[in-house]
């Protein structure tokens, strides 16, 4: 699996960095330590940081839900902007090779984006444990974040989240 | 004497660092080096949490998300210019996908003339097109053309958009062209005998059997060759409906997938020959089969309006209305309904409503010219009559509105009716600048325009106005 895991990161590599990057600043923000320089290694937190267990539920929330956030909002814009084109207007190769291209990598940024917006299992389990030893209010901003965050990133443990994205752009394709 | 807590201290220290890792348990080593104990609060030992905290955010990953920002931002532009045409081909796979086919031609011609003007406007930027509506499209926009006037049209100007190579290459297109490869072998045939009938070389009758002869030997153009004797029939003779209807009876039985062209023609039939119900049923099979067409609507509603069901009438306005709100068809028959009703303020106010939003066509022109003239104000029914007629000389004969086309015939009649009333019922003084020619122009010694039953029953005063717009078809044809 852990392979498995590796090569959808391979394919997903703008996503898988840009998302460990974005968890290393919100680490740094949060003065968490980083265990390691590289984001993109074999193993099964590929495509995140390692680091410390944050002790503070803001911390645990910021580090679970922010880089996904960030990415998930470029995924959106990405894929729109390569998905319409490629199905609405129907531009093929044959139209303009050069925007044909663009619009793929965008299309392909965009998926790789939306692979990579869940964190490690282990974050997310975390922060749903500090979430419920909390106040009322933070249960009932972030109960549904959490329960969201946990279960894509036991599926994006899985690599599921990268058969879910490429059956909804081929669907895409097939109905629009 | 006791130590210093100073010294204390540093003993502490001293014993977490030098400590002999086979005494602690594993979880209280270092989960880096495992090789000293965690520090206060942290799973770290202080040596490997010094070394960690040294650890920078690459620069790379710093010059990645610079790209990705500045890549996101090129490409919220190229989505916002992409918007409008995308916008235009949701909008014409919607009225495809409900049979408004009128409407999917028109979106999916928009969506190409938005990305032309687009790219033109970026030409100063960039030189190249940026903007595009694939090619691909294209042969959706022909599938809704071909709906609505027929694959040897969409066939005629396949040409312009694909190669022969790709008409070849897909059935629904090389389909469209082989349609139009016949029509044009069945014209080949029969050219030379149409040229000799109109220069008076042979007669009517003569070149319809001259065209029926070529269907012995020509089977794979029969159906043309059958639309072509109605059509000597039709134009170069005055056209009987009966024969009409028996030749497009024929073609619906030789050719039942051009429902094009013989379903119009039974409608104008029928209706002329007052078979209303074999009328509706042709009418509402043809609104069916594209709802954006405003004929079959028209003479459903006359037909509704001469049998005196106005829940009829009024239901056949609101099933169009379902499918055209804001579009001019409905306009037209609200203006003939509200009209029909005795209405006239609605109706005028359902045109000035319909020429706020910019359709200003010969038909509804007509209709208004029909408005004044059962309000009374002649001046301003000339003026109307006559604008139709001006607009309905640049379209030539047809007056393309909806899916099929009035006749122009019925806008003559229209502006000869008001001249006429005009030029008798006003003062000199008074009358438009245009009305001598147009008096002029129906009874120039050339050509002696002979009006309809109705038109000439008002003109003799047999028929009043009110009971012509209020009373049977609603309209003074």
């Amino acid at each position: 699996m852990t392979v498995l895991f590796f090569i959808t990161r391979l394919i997903t590599l703008p996503g898988a960095y840009l998302r460990a990057f974005l968890e290393h600043i919100v680490c740094k923000a949060r003065k968490l330590i980083v265990e390691t320089k590289t984001y993109i290694r074999l193993d099964e937190a590929c495509g995140h940081v390692e680091h410390e267990f944050p002790k503070s539920r803001a911390s645990a929330l910021l580090v679970s839900l922010l880089p996904g956030t960030i990415t998930f909002i470029f995924g959106v814009i990405f894929t729109v902007s390569g998905l319409l084109p490629l199905t609405l207007l129907k531009i093929r190769p044959g139209d303009s090779v050069p925007m044909f291209a663009v619009y793929v990598v965008l299309l392909w940024l965009g998926a790789s984006f939306l692979c990579n917006i869940f964190p490690l299992y282990e974050d997310a389990l975390n922060s749903r444990e500090l979430l419920y030893n909390g106040g009322k209010a933070a249960k009932i901003i972030f109960t549904v974040p959490c329960a969201v965050s946990s279960v894509g990133a036991f599926l994006e443990k899985n690599c599921i989240t990268v058969l879910t994205t490429a059956a909804i752009i081929v669907c895409a394709f097939l109905f629009i | 004497m006791a130590d210093s807590p100073e010294k204390n201290k540093k003993i502490v220290k001293k014993s977490e660092t030098e400590l002999d890792i086979s005494a602690v348990p594993p979880e209280k080593l270092c989960v880096i080096c495992g090789q000293k104990k965690k520090a206060n609060g942290s799973d770290y030992c202080r040596d490997c949490k010094k070394e960690l905290q040294k650890i920078k955010l690459p620069a790379a990953g710093w010059i990645f998300a610079a790209l990705i920002v500045i890549v996101c931002a090129a490409s919220c532009a190229l989505s916002f210019m992409n918007f409008a045409p995308e916008k235009k081909i949701a909008d014409a796979k919607k009225a495809a996908a409900e049979l408004r086919l009128n409407d999917a031609y028109k979106n999916y011609g928009y969506a190409f003339n938005l990305c032309t003007q687009l790219n033109s406007e970026l030409k100063g930027i960039i030189s190249t097109d940026l903007i595009f509506a694939g090619n691909q499209l294209h042969k959706d926009e022909m599938k809704a053309y071909a709906s609505i006037y027929g694959k040897d049209y969409a066939g005629s100007i396949l040409g312009s958009y694909f190669t022969e190579a790709e008409i070849k290459a897909d059935s629904e297109l090389s389909e469209y062209s082989a349609a139009y490869d016949v029509f044009m072998k069945a014209q080949g045939l029969v050219t030379d005998i149409f040229t000799d009938c109109s220069s008076g070389k042979i007669s009517v009758e003569e070149a319809k059997e001259k065209v029926k002869a070529l269907e012995k030997d020509n089977p794979d153009v029969l159906k043309w060759l059958i639309f072509f004797q109605c059509d000597l029939e039709a134009e170069l003779g005055e056209a009987d409906p009966e024969v009409e209807i028996e030749y497009m009876e024929r073609l619906r039985d030789t050719a039942p997938e051009l429902t094009e062209i013989y379903d119009p023609v039974l409608i104008e039939c029928y209706y002329s020959l007052k078979k209303y119900d074999e009328c509706k049923e042709v009418c509402r099979k043809r609104a069916a089969l594209n709802r954006n067409d405003i004929i079959p609507n028209v003479t459903l509603l006359k037909t509704a309006f001469i049998e005196g069901d106005k829940k009829e009438a009024q239901k056949t306005v609101a099933d169009f209305k379902k499918y055209n709100d804001n579009n001019e068809g409905f306009y037209i028959l609200s203006i003939m309904l509200n009209r029909y009703l005795g209405d006239n303020n609605a109706a005028l106010d359902d045109f000035q409503q319909a020429n706020n939003l910019g359709f200003d066509g010969a038909e509804i022109n007509r209709q208004q010219a029909l408005n004044f003239l059962q309000k009374g104000d002649l001046a301003n029914a000339f003026n109307r009559a006559y604008n139709a007629y001006s607009i309905a000389s640049g379209e030539y004969t047809a007056l393309a509105s909806g899916g099929s086309s009035f006749s122009a015939a019925d806008i003559i009649e229209t502006l000869y009716l008001v001249a006429m009333l005009y030029d008798r019922d006003t003062s000199t003084e008074t009358k438009d600048q245009y009305l001598p020619d147009v008096v002029a122009m129906f009874s120039s010694e050339d050509v002696t325009y002979t009006p309809g039953e109705k038109v000439s029953s008002i003109l003799s005063g047999e028929l009043s106005l009110a009971d012509a717009l209020t009373k049977g078809s609603g309209d003074i044809i």
